[in-house]
């Protein structure tokens, strides 16, 4: 069955763009506004 | 008198602070509140930025705690210090003032402790008083009366044992009482911190401090004896680095087991096709090459843990301050660059505890060639596959020296750049030292095992996250486009990365390196480890037989000339594959300037570094 | 006229703190601030102050007992420190 084969992958492939994306857009826009730590986990 | 109402089924939203002098065992009182609740952020070791968890009172009742940096005034002498004051006096941008302060007294200092007290008390606070050290200060014959002293005080007076597992207890009962809550009225004491200190003292029957000879003392005579102490240290250094290479065998077969039975298993459920190639060459082949070193990682957090709980560290960076002094820093540089070994990040934040911004700057240029621990994967797998493991002395194995001259090389350049820096700017005033030796005690087993977990957990969390994600992307772009029928080579070639990699092979073929690390350098430069995880997929979809799973020091051992491996090797020493360092620096000094200088003079030394090593070893191997 | 000050006290001896320098120490740029750490890390008049060991060699560090406390300066920071005679 390709078809879910190629939907997994796509599934997977789309989770690990969006964390990326978050994650340096996460952390970009909590440097800018916590103005002490660039660290997104840091509670704030 | 206030009488504002408390309602305490509110005091979730409530925030508490533990205020103190530096290793007074605020950290320690904190572990025991929140355990494992709290947030877990990327460093360990010396709090230099405050610290949140949840605690439950007595009646169970959840509240947020806040450990802020031990200070030993309210007028900050670094910027680490300056963190609690901003909080206490809530003109931090991070975090509003708290609720309630919880001063925590160190008992065996109570002079010095009280000043602080005298001081927090000026701010109108919510106070509760946390006499911790109760235990030690009796064993040293000083007999506090705790009722008394809460008499005098005038504000409500807990006894802790942080060290000990119920110790924390008095202290969550107190904050059940509703009237804790209240600003006490503005109190009429001296303005004069010290005097009003000795007069609480008095009042409450307590002697000055009498000076101890105790086991701390005796241990210095020998620790920081020029010759013993220093021999101690260089031992002690040495028998870290072996510890981490031999001790971790065993555990690390068992993961490396436990990933290749795993990718058995999916080799034979799944179905020819895109997942099967994702969850193994990708997934596993990726993730899996860098959780093998879990094991390595932890070895070593323990030890910087134990030593830092035993308060070791200040004796070692006194022993190096001479040293230090030489190129330009002071001893106060130690612990920050200390740090550095387990990841630079924390170790550049705690260079905030550094009050000379020259020396600051300087620490914060040279801690990313502290070798840090993401670099050991990279390390032991390169070393594992071009090293061979032979003895070469009674107790001393080649591989391990060599990690340890690996290590060497990166302070022997911080050295040597530090050096350069001093000698381009000219000698500055003599740094400031006025370090304090906190007494030796035994590491508790409670607060490093708590530590050891907290590391894993960041790196399973890293793992989990930014490298998997990371891997997955580079599955798909080293898999399209699809190689055609009948191409020759392998399909990853063919494909996105595979082309990138060819490109930028041509910059790196002067230092021996291939196209499929110019690949996995890319990724590489999100996380040092990211480099084996990336180089794990490349070569596993470079495979056109079907070993599942084959462990991939193996293949480069066979593919890449000695040459190529060593040259790899010293690359790592220098370069900064590490965006987030180069982001805190950012942070942490301000401006562009910092972190580009840092990028271009360390990218610029690996380069140099490598082309040298490649050279050197094709010249003698042929 | 001066007072003896801690760093050239002798090792293993114990003195009293008389007061922290205010001014005229060589090579301690921002004295006030020196010294105000000094007094916030327990070096007030009064203190019991002993010097444990010196350094072996010249210009290191001195490590300090003040009060119950353990600390290491330098050659100039502990010269700021006054000791009753």
């Amino acid at each position: 069955m390709p078809w879910f084969d190629i939907v997994a992958v796509t599934v997977i492939l789309a989770w690990a763009c969006a964390f990326l994306w978050r994650r340096w857009g996460a952390r970009k826009a909590h440097a800018d506004h916590c103005g002490h730590c660039n660290n997104a986990n840091c509670g704030k | 008198m206030n009488t504002q109402v408390i309602d305490l089924n509110r005091l979730a939203q409530r925030r508490v602070a533990l205020v103190g002098n530096p290793n007074c065992g605020k950290s320690s009182l904190f572990n025991r509140l929140t355990g494992s609740q709290q947030k877990v952020a990327n460093y360990a070791g010396v709090t230099v930025e405050l610290k949140r968890g949840r605690m439950k009172t007595a009646q169970g009742k959840s509240i947020t705690l806040l450990d802020l940096p031990g200070t030993y005034s309210l007028n900050p002498g670094a910027e680490d210090e300056a963190v609690a004051c901003q909080v206490i006096r809530g003109e931090s941008l991070q975090e509003p003032a708290p609720d309630l302060v919880v001063a925590v007294l160190d008992a065996t200092r109570l002079r010095r402790s009280l000043r602080l007290l005298s001081s927090l008390r000026r701010l109108g606070f919510p106070l509760v008083v946390a006499l911790n050290r109760v235990d030690s200060a009796k064993s040293n014959g000083l007999h506090v009366d705790v009722k008394r002293l809460e008499q005098v005080l005038g504000l409500p007076l807990v006894a802790t044992v942080a060290v000990q597992a119920q110790g924390a207890d008095p202290l969550r009962s107190v904050l059940d009482n509703p009237l804790v809550w209240a600003a006490p009225a503005s109190p009429p004491g001296d303005t004069n911190d010290d005097v009003q200190a000795l007069s609480w003292m008095l009042a409450a029957g307590l002697e000055q401090d009498e000076p101890v000879d105790g086991w701390s003392q005796k241990f210095d005579s020998v620790l920081l004896h020029p010759v013993w102490g220093s021999l101690i240290l260089v031992s002690l250094l040495f028998l870290i680095f072996q510890a981490v290479f031999a001790g971790a065998q065993a555990p690390m077969d068992a993961v490396k087991a436990g990933v290749a039975g795993l990718a058995e298993l999916l080799a034979q459920s799944l179905p020819e096709g895109l997942l099967k190639s994702l969850l193994i060459d990708g997934v596993l082949a990726g993730v899996g090459s860098v959780l093998v070193f879990l094991p390595q990682i932890l070895i070593l957090f323990f030890f910087i843990l134990v030593l830092e709980e035993s308060g070791y560290l200040p004796r070692a960076a006194l022993l190096l301050d001479r040293m230090m002094g030489s190129i330009g820093l002071s001893g106060r540089s130690f612990i920050p660059l200390l740090s550095s070994f387990a990841c630079a990040i924390p170790g550049i934040m705690a260079t905030r505890s550094i009050p000379d911004q020259r020396d600051r700057w300087v620490t914060i240029m040279i801690a990313p060639l502290m070798t840090c621990s993401a670099r050991l994967p990279v390390y032991a797998l390169l070393i594992g596959a071009f090293i061979p493991a032979m003895d070469v002395g009674p107790g001393l194995q080649l591989q391990g020296l060599v990690l340890f001259a690996l290590y060497m090389l990166g302070i022997v350049a911080a050295i040597a750049v530090a050096t350069v820096i001093r000698l381009c700017r000219g000698a500055g005033p003599v740094a400031q030292l006025m370090m304090e030796l906190p007494d030796y005690h035994w590491p508790r087993p409670a607060d490093v095992a708590l530590g050891l977990w907290q590391r894993a957990h960041i790196f399973l969390r890293n793992v989990g996250g930014i490298i998997l994600a990371l891997t997955v992307v580079l599955w798909f772009l080293s898999s399209f486009p699809a190689a055609p029928a009948g191409f020759a080579g392998a399909p990853i070639e063919y494909s996105l990365a595979g082309r990138m990699g060819k490109v930028l092979a041509l910059v790196f073929e002067p230092i021996g390196f291939n196209w499929q690390i110019a690949v996995a350098l890319i990724p590489g430069l999100a996380a040092r480890e990211v480099a084996v995880s990336a180089l794990g997929t490349v070569y596993a979809l470079s495979n056109t037989t079907d070993a599942a799973g084959a462990a991939l020091g193996p293949i480069i051992a066979a593919e890449w000339s000695l040459a190529t491996g060593l040259s790899l090797l010293v690359w790592y020493v220098f370069a900064p594959q590490c965006m987030a360092t180069l982001a805190t620096v950012r942070r942490e000094l301000g401006g562009w300037r910092a972190p580009a200088l840092m990028a271009v003079y360390l990218f610029g030394m690996a380069y140099a570094a490598s082309w040298l090593t490649y050279r050197a070893v094709l010249h003698w191997s042929t | 006229m001066s007072s003896p000050t801690l760093n050239e006290s002798k090792p293993k001896v114990w003195r009293r703190i008389r007061s922290l320098k205010s001014e005229g120490v060589a090579a301690a740029e921002g004295l006030a601030e020196l010294v105000k750490r000094l007094s916030d890390l327990g070096f007030v008049p009064n203190e019991r102050v002993c010097v444990v060991r010196r350094s072996w060699w010249k210009g290191g560090a001195l490590v300090v007992q003040v009060g119950n406390a353990t600390f290491a300066l330098r050659d100039s920071e502990a010269a700021c420190i006054e000791l009753v005679a």
